[in-house]
């Protein structure tokens, strides 16, 4: 072996602490610096990280990279549904403890989801129809819903990883929220990790519990570090100061093959529920003609597009929806595929054939400011462009853009659709009231199998229902999906268990958890 | 007018300057299309939400009851809240301005010692060959575009020669005091300082130039060559002193599109300064941020040009306060 | 204006840097302005293989889209120029009208419009632009209104400066008198006349525009439709690692495009002020020569200064002018020599041949010069002893000087006892203090400065004390020679008198000898022994200060004698030749003077006077010297 002499050196001086080993530190990197340590007020993409270690959930959700489970127990260790679909028992966990040792009982997680709905945080809006919420004994909550809502455990364990983790009654009873006191900043939870210290500006310090229930952590020292820029992040993870690299820092796509080749770099590829998917203003002349818009699917080459931005590595989207919901897609409804010819026969066909200057009609093309967006919609530009619609770029700010196609101000958007964790998300993005319908599109017959298999509990009957509306959302394309979103993170050969990957996700307790992350074996 | 009096003075007239500043950009904020209440609310929340948070952050007030508010808040010393971080404004800018201060002060110093010093050498020789190469290459100095400059070097000594850091101040993991601390800024420093100060080089030779041989040209230097000085003592004594005063004024009027530099050399090399944080709270429409960044940028150009009339008038006897 | 248009034309293209920047300017603007007929691929187009490095299929390469570089750099080009036209014009339109308004009506309006542009120069304007732009969104006409709402004060505040000068002028003044409404005076006169400078200032104005543009591009904030040299750059950031030459080549363009501009600028510039570029300078290096070997030893009857036939050049690179032509003179010790002439006639240009003190564009091309019989200048070159020149061992000690307009002729930021000391120091290093503040008393109270006065600036002074001070400051060493040039110009009469009174008398008691430099005959008269009158570069008359009154034996010299002005009247200036007319009268034929002399004959025009020695001591140039000098005054001046 060719060891240099500072590496030699290196080693010999950490030779002595070698038999204090097994101190595992890990440096996760984030983009932001946590607001406050307490989830419940306000979704904060800095305090994600930490909070989740710390603090333990009811249920929460998993992605769908795991089969065939739609929620997963944090604290309850098991649930019950009523036939009715209307009362859900949920057993707790008998070992959990808070950090102060204290027990976790089922008053703690009443107090949390009261206080949240009191105080109409975030969290909120996920326990609308809760009706009451009881506790016949320690172990045991009860929640009663006010009318069936098939989605409202994988909705209510999918927003739990922001803002609905539990907290202790015995601490936060005299507070008047979750916002003041002394453990807004120094929290206490009953999580895999006890916070340490919080260093503002730069990092939150956590340490091993022991004492969890499911077992200590693996990790020794976990450590969140603040690095906002994605340059630095980079180059400090290729300089080896941390073993995973956030697919929110990734590089250009194009550099994968770059990663993949690298033998101290693992790329790690992750579906994800969220679609890349095209938002139609109907109100728009041209674009509220079905035949446009079935033109612009065709006129749409996902192939090229994934080869130009994606170097091959995402999913195109033929779908009215994203492989990761499995078995709630209808694979008969389809969009269809690139076809020019076909695409300038019916924009020919829906009245607008092309004028003297070479263009059938106007349109712009807007998205929120993301690198996959800007890619897609680049490329858009020119593959409508090709079959002679004059489309035009018009890119905005994050609020900006968000606020103009709320208001309809829009031509054609590109979108993150999101079609989990429950197809009820469907109601949400194409019934006449859906609040991010913000195509203006309406059909009675959508709107009526929405609501209706939103309250269904047999499953059959309710995959059936999804199966038409993808039919009927597919027939008048007021949307058309174009890839499913894919992201790429990088790891250190060695590290395994980090979210990101199928074999953490089970384990990790939440998209933020690190639970399941094991350094290399020695 | 008395030094305490004069600066009293001054500071009060910077008032109006700042006053119309903030309605500038307050009125552009405001006019502009989007909402900032989703930035509040957190991308999805639901309408009825959005409207409470309007309600708490008083946006559904009118325009210039929202701006009569802001006023008094600022006349409090208090910049507000951030709307992305929620951390006060002021502790924000606090936090950037060293990182600022330093990339631009070390690149300021730099640029213009050298700077001098080039441009006094070469006035000695007007027209001469010498002459028309420095400022030829000056000129281009000033045009080259700061952050290609930055990309360049990053390409040559970060990725290509790997003898530098490309982004950053410090390390993730590098020591946190002592000499290693001090070490691992300045090894940050080094690309970002050279592109910055590259640029304004280009400006104080020029300056440096033109104002030495006009001074060069005056009577008093004749004068003094006609009493005997060497011609050594001549520049140093009578035409470097008295060309001083012009870069002086350059420098502190300047001052301001010195900053538009750093912005991009800070985007460039990830530099966490005042100018990068503008940047993202006016992509990220964090309107407390841009309004008290601005404001205090304002604030030290205006103090920046006090200082130079007070420097001025401590160089040149002729200037009364 | 046609004229020096082509003038500044023709010097910029002559000068490299300025024909490369125009070679340049031209390549991008044709390139822009054929790109659509140019065979290359649509800049837009994604049909290429991505990330290909330069090639002869893709002489820049490709970019992560496919698209052609060299095409994207081509059609970037008109997006640049654009942004260089479009903000240049709009800048400059507001600034020039807002600029004249303030500057025309001056008062309230100038003092808030000032106030306004002075506001503009403290806001951070990179940041408002980028904050407009990214409010409304990018887009480049909304760039381009930007920069231009950002820039225009720069416009303004030269209007203002021009507008200033230019509203007393006499057609300006004639149109209002005609009843011309002032906006239509403004619009009509004044802003055409003061435009000059302000579009020069344009080229600059146009490099910022450019890189204001493509930093905002940088940012992100670029047009999205468009081609722009900033956003390739923007894009290839993210591409540096994979694909570097796709931040090069925009880059490289940028470069050209804004360095060329403001080369060209600064060219402009220079050929419209020729003086900035070879103005001021180190004295440089000149030919030197050995002292004679056979020089005599001076005795009491050596003249203080002699002079043989001097002669000085002014070369520019297209001409050369003669300024001092074959002028010879003697001063005994203790003497003292008025020179006088209109300005432009080589006096002072002499004055600084004897100091050596000349600018480096003038040149010593013969002549003698011998200090207490001792040559300090010999053939036209400086002599040089043991390492050392003459006129250097010289200086302050023995030979000082007494500047015009002493403002200027003082170092401004030293006060004048500190300036004393200085120069004491330099020649008597070890003086002690007390002896140095004692010598500079004595001066003091000799001048007549009040010692409370001391430690004065110079520009504290009134304009006699100041003179007085220069005075001060030439005798502090105690010279046996001191050449005044022009030393009561600048002061109102009373004092002039008192001044050369003053010297006059100093002259006396400390035995000095004295060269006065001066257009006045009045104030030679006073002082002198000796007058020398020069004209277009030659002493054409020299005679004891009597007779040259009694007996003028030069039509000029009867010339300044009938112009000298009266206590009473209004002071007459004496119209002066410019230095070309100078060098065309030194060129004639005949008598320089001819073309103005009132009783010029054919003689005068076609064959140069001789010199006609009158009496003892008296000499003139002319060929009716003799008639003059024995014609009475009045009679011929009358």
């Amino acid at each position: 072996m060719n060891m240099r002499l500072p590496t030699l050196v290196a080693a010999l001086l950490a030779l002595p602490a070698a038999a204090a080993m097994a101190e595992t530190t890990l440096v996760m990197p984030q983009q932001d610096e946590p607001r406050t340590l307490s989830p419940a007020p306000s979704s904060d993409t800095g305090g994600h990280g930490p909070t989740s270690n710390i603090y333990s959930h009811l249920v929460v959700m998993d992605w769908g990279i795991v089969e065939g489970v739609a929620a997963y127990g944090d604290l309850a260790e098991s649930w019950d549904v009523s036939d009715d679909g209307l009362t859900y028992t949920f057993h707790l966990h008998p070992d959990a403890k808070w950090h102060d040792g204290e027990p976790v009982t089922s008053e703690d997680v009443k107090f949390t989801y009261d206080r949240i709905m009191e105080k109409g945080y975030t969290f909120s809006s996920f326990l609308r129809d809760v009706d009451s919420i009881e506790t016949p004994d320690d172990q045991t909550v009860v929640i009663t819903l006010t009318k069936p809502n098939m989605a409202f455990l994988p909705m209510m364990a999918q927003g739990a990883q922001w803002t609905g983790k539990i907290y202790p009654e015995h601490l936060w009873a005299d507070e008047d929220g979750f916002d003041t006191g002394p453990y807004v900043n120094e929290p206490v939870g009953s999580g895999p990790y006890k916070f340490v210290r919080w260093d503002k500006g730069s990092a939150v310090v956590l340490e091993a519990n022991e004492d969890y229930f499911r077992g200590p952590p693996e990790v020794d020292t976990l450590i969140f570090r603040t690095i906002p820029d994605a340059n630095v992040a980079r180059a400090e993870f290729e300089a080896g100061q941390f073993p995973y690299l956030p697919f929110n820092y990734a590089p250009p796509w194009a550099e994968a093959p770059i990663f993949e080749e690298a033998p101290e770099i693992n790329v790690v590829y992750t579906p994800s529920h969220f679609s890349r998917d095209l938002q139609l203003n109907l109100n728009h002349e041209a674009l509220g003609n079905p035949k446009v818009r079935e033109a612009i699917a065709y006129a749409m080459d996902r192939e090229a597009m994934n080869r130009i931005a994606f170097n091959n590595s995402w999913t195109p989207g033929y779908y009215a929806g994203v492989s990761s919901q499995q078995k709630w897609i209808n694979e008969e409804a389809r969009f269809p595929e690139h076809d020019k010819e076909k695409a300038e026969a019916l924009l020919d066909e829906a009245g607008f054939p092309r004028g003297e200057d070479g263009w059938r009609f106007k349109v712009s093309v807007t998205g929120p400011n993301i690198s996959d967006c800007s890619a897609i919609t680049e490329i858009l530009v020119r593959q409508l462009r090709d079959v002679g619609i004059e489309a035009e770029l018009a890119r905005f700010d994050q609020s900006t853009w968000f606020s103009r196609i709320q208001e309809k101000q829009f031509d054609i958007s590109c979108y993150f659709g999101r079609y989990g964790p429950d197809p009820d998300a469907y109601r949400e993005h194409f019934s006449t009231d859906g609040a991010r319908n913000f195509m203006s599109y309406s059909d009675p017959e959508l709107d009526e199998l929405a609501a209706e298999a939103n309250t269904i509990t047999d499953e059959e009957k309710r995959k059936e229902m999804y199966g038409r509306i993808q039919e009927i959302i597919v027939r008048d394309m007021p949307y058309i999906n174009v890839f499913e979103e894919q992201k790429m993170s990088l790891v250190r050969p060695g590290w395994t268990g980090f979210a990101v990957m199928p074999d953490g996700f089970n384990t990790s307790i939440s998209w933020f958890g690190t639970y399941a992350v094991k350094p290399p074996a020695e | 007018m008395r030094l305490p009096q004069y600066f009293l003075f001054r500071l009060l007239q910077m008032i109006p300057i700042a006053l119309f500043i903030v309605v500038i950009n307050f009125a552009l904020i405001h006019i502009a299309p989007g909402d900032v209440s989703i930035l509040l609310a957190g991308e999805g929340a639901d309408p009825a939400y959005m409207q409470s948070v309007r309600e708490a952050y008083g946006l559904d007030r009118p325009l210039y009851q929202q701006l009569g508010a802001y006023l008094g808040q600022v006349l409090q010393g208090d910049l507000g809240l951030s709307f992305r971080t929620r951390e006060p404004v002021i502790d924000i800018i606090a936090e950037r301005i060293p990182a600022t201060l330093l990339l631009a002060g070390t690149s300021l110093v730099l640029a213009s010692v050298a700077g001098v010093v080039i441009g006094a050498l070469v006035a000695r020789r007007p027209g001469s060959a010498m002459d028309t190469a420095v400022t030829t290459l000056s000129i281009s100095l000033f045009s080259i575009p700061v952050f290609w400059l930055g990309l360049m070097l990053i390409l040559l000594f970060a990725v290509t020669l790997r003898w530098l850091p490309s982004s950053g101040m410090m390390s993730i993991a590098g020591p946190r005091e002592g000499i290693g601390h001090v070490l691992d800024i300045a090894r940050h420093m080094v690309l970002p300082v050279v592109a910055l100060s590259a640029v304004w080089l280009g400006q104080y030779v020029r300056l440096s130039r033109a104002s030495v041989s006009e001074t060069l040209a005056e009577p008093y230097v004749t004068t003094a060559r006609a009493i005997g000085y060497p011609e050594r003592r001549v520049m140093s004594r009578f035409a470097l002193r008295n060309a001083m005063l012009p870069i002086v004024t350059v420098l502190g009027l300047e001052l301001g599109m010195l900053l538009s530099g750093a912005v991009l050399t800070e985007t460039v090399f990830s530099w966490p300064g005042l100018g990068r944080l503008i940047y993202e709270a006016i992509l990220s429409r964090d309107t407390p941020v841009i309004m008290g960044a601005f404001l205090i940028m304002s604030f030290t150009v205006m103090l920046a040009a006090l200082l130079t009339d007070l420097l001025y008038a401590a160089l040149d006897p002729r200037v009364s306060l | 204006m046609t004229p020096a248009l082509n003038r500044t034309i023709g010097a910029v293209t002559r000068s490299l840097p300025g024909a490369l920047s125009l070679i340049i300017l031209a390549v991008i603007i044709g390139l822009a302005i054929s790109a659509p007929f140019l065979p290359i691929p649509d800049p837009a187009a994604m049909e290429f293989d991505l990330y290909q490095s330069p090639s002869t299929d893709h002489w820049l390469g490709t970019d992560n889209y496919g698209r052609d570089i060299y095409s994207r750099v081509v059609w970037g080009a008109r997006v640049a120029l654009t942004v260089a036209l479009g903000a240049a014009f709009l800048s400059i339109l507001l600034g020039s009208a807002l600029g004249a308004v303030a500057g025309y009506f001056g008062g309230t309006v100038d003092g808030l419009l000032s106030r306004v542009f002075d506001i503009f120069l403290l806001i951070p304007t990179f940041f408002l632009i980028l904050l407009i732009v990214a409010l409304f969104g990018a887009s480049l006409p909304l760039t381009i209104v930007a920069i231009a709402l950002t820039t225009w004060p720069r416009s303004a505040r030269l209007m203002r400066s021009q507008v200033l000068t230019l509203k007393s002028r006499v057609y300006v003044q004639a149109a209002l008198a005609a009843g011309a409404p002032q906006w239509w005076v403004i619009l009509r006169h004044v802003i055409p006349n003061g435009i000059a400078p302000i579009i020069t200032d344009g080229t600059i104005l146009m490099g910022m525009a450019i890189l204001t543009e493509a930093g905002l591009s940088f940012l992100g904030l670029g047009d999205q439709n468009m081609v722009s040299w900033g956003s390739m750059i923007f894009e290839g950031q993210r591409h540096l690692r994979l694909a570097p030459w796709m931040s090069i080549a925009p880059g490289v363009a940028l470069l050209l495009l804004v360095a060329s501009l403001n080369l060209l600028g600064d060219q402009i510039n220079f050929a419209m002020n020729p003086q900035l570029r070879t103005r001021g300078g180190a004295p440089r290096k000149r030919a030197s020569v050995a002292p004679p070997a056979d020089e005599p030893a001076p005795s009491d009857t050596t003249p203080i200064l002699e002079v043989e036939n001097l002669r000085l050049e002014y070369r520019t690179p297209d001409r050369r002018v003669t300024a001092v032509d074959g002028v010879s003179f003697s001063l005994p010790r203790g003497g003292s020599l008025g020179i006088v002439g209109e300005s432009g006639c080589g006096k002072s240009s002499l004055g600084s041949a004897l100091l050596q003190t000349m600018p480096n564009n003038a040149e010593m091309t013969a002549g003698t010069i011998r200090f207490d019989g001792r040559a300090i200048v010999l053939d036209g070159k400086p002599v040089v002893e043991k390492g050392r020149s003459r006129i250097d061992q010289l200086r302050w000690k023995r030979l000082a000087t007494i500047f015009q307009s002493a403002m200027n002729a003082l170092n401004p930021v030293t006060t004048v006892r500190r300036q004393m000391i200085d120069a004491l120091r330099l020649h008597k290093p070890d003086i002690k203090t007390s002896e140095a503040a004692a010598r500079i008393g004595e001066v003091f109270d000799m001048i007549g400065i009040p010692r409370s006065r001391m430690n004065a600036y110079p520009h504290q002074l009134s304009g006699g004390m100041r003179q007085r001070a220069m005075i001060a400051l030439s005798l502090i060493l105690e010279p046996d020679l001191v050449i005044a040039d022009e030393p009561t110009t600048a002061l109102d009469m009373l004092i002039q008198d008192q001044i050369l009174g003053e010297i006059a008398d100093l002259r006396a008691r400390l035995n000095l000898s004295l060269i006065l430099v001066s257009h006045d005959m009045g104030a030679v008269a006073e002082s002198c022994d000796v007058v020398a009158v020069m004209y277009a570069g030659r002493i054409v008359e020299i005679a004891p200060t009597r007779a040259i009154f009694d007996n003028p034996a030069h039509p000029y010299t009867r010339t300044l004698i009938g112009s000298l002005p009266s206590l009473t009247g209004p002071l007459e200036e004496l119209k002066s030749l410019p230095a070309t007319e100078t060098a065309a009268a030194a060129a004639s034929e005949g008598c320089r003077f001819a073309h103005a002399c009132p009783s010029a004959t054919e003689l005068c025009r076609t064959t140069p006077p001789p010199v006609v020695a009158l009496s003892d001591g008296h000499r003139s140039e002319c060929h009716f010297a003799r008639d003059l000098a024995f014609a009475d005054t009045r009679e011929a001046t009358g």
